[in-house]
């Protein structure tokens, strides 16, 4: 068993996903524009986003569904896998805001010898507003996988 | 008084309507570009000697590496004044609704995206419908793609909603 993995029995439902904290600033925004190749301006030039009658540059709703990807993968670990995941941007964030990414699991089974986890997850600001609410499933390693 | 649809046939027509497919090849260059630009650096992203050891047996993708591939360079003269472009690669029916919302996206991941793979995106509408905001009607453009690989085998899929309002 590797140190520090994530098991299917360690889990209960109720239980919290440990938080991952991001406060994504001008530059990785840039680098994110970047990366996807993405030249909307919202994104990093602030002078035409307030014409949009915004009050910043804006967080791209895609990388904070990239955050909600790296809170999953960094709880269940190398040997645990990401089945299913889905968000919705319901609200926006600007630039330099401090951002949570929280999860809860809601649900446990097994199916086909594999153990499945299911949480609520979400980016929440730091009014505790839940800007991108979504969901997961993953498989998790057993600590008895006979079955 | 019953709401007036806005689904006429004309836009009704585009259920269906398929983008053409493209292909990416998965550089260890680009996976590690999108680590870095999404603050995700696992080992499994660019550590080669680590991701040997580990039971993909190689270096894998982020989750949402395969958006990367979902934009295509538009030059700067064919873009909009806010930097979409005017054509974009998934186009939107035509409709008397402005703006553009996120619905929300839903991802099936089957198998890891991994370095060398050579990966083929497909995309089609597959459903558009009508809805009663408290504004006013919303209409619904829910679009799937799917990302197979060079083995022929389905790496995932993904369900997203384009709410036009």
């Amino acid at each position: 068993m590797a140190e520090g993995q994530l098991y299917f029995e360690d889990v209960e439902v109720g239980m919290a996903v440990p938080p991952l904290h991001k406060t994504p600033s001008n530059t990785l925004l840039f680098l994110y524009s970047a990366v996807t190749w993405n030249p909307q301006r919202i994104h990093y030039d602030k002078e035409y986003t307030l014409t949009e009658g915004y009050k910043d540059v804006i967080v791209h709703g895609p990388l904070r569904g990239a955050f909600l990807s790296q809170l999953m993968t960094r709880w269940i670990g190398d040997e645990g896998t990401l089945k299913k995941l889905s968000y919705t941007n319901r609200d926006i964030a600007y630039v330099n805001e401090p951002l949570v990414c929280r999860g809860m699991v809601t649900r446990k089974w097994v199916a086909d010898g594999h153990g499945y986890v299911e949480c609520d997850i979400w980016v929440e600001n730091a009014h505790g507003t839940r800007l991108t609410p979504g969901r997961a499933i993953v498989m998790l390693p057993r600590k008895e996988s006979r079955s | 008084m019953a709401p007036v649809s806005l689904i006429t046939d004309e836009v009704r027509s585009w259920i269906g309507r398929e983008t053409e497919p493209w292909t990416v090849e998965v550089t260890p260059r680009d996976i590690k570009r999108f680590a870095v630009a999404t603050d995700d650096l696992n080992p499994l992203y660019y550590d080669k000697e680590y991701a040997q050891k580990s039971r993909y047996g190689g270096l894998i993708a982020p989750p949402l590496f395969y958006m990367v591939p979902l934009t295509d360079p538009v030059p700067e003269s064919a873009l909009r004044p806010d930097g979409l472009p005017y054509e974009g690669k998934f186009p939107i029916p035509p409709t008397p609704l402005p703006r553009l919302v996120d619905g929300g996206t839903e991802i099936e991941f089957f198998v890891p995206i991994r370095v060398g793979d050579t990966l083929t995106g497909r995309s089609k509408i597959v459903d558009i419908y009508q809805k009663e905001g408290r504004t006013g009607p919303l209409i619904f453009v829910v679009r799937e793609t799917t990302y197979t690989n060079q083995k022929g085998e389905v790496v995932l899929t993904e369900k997203s909603t384009t709410i036009l309002r």
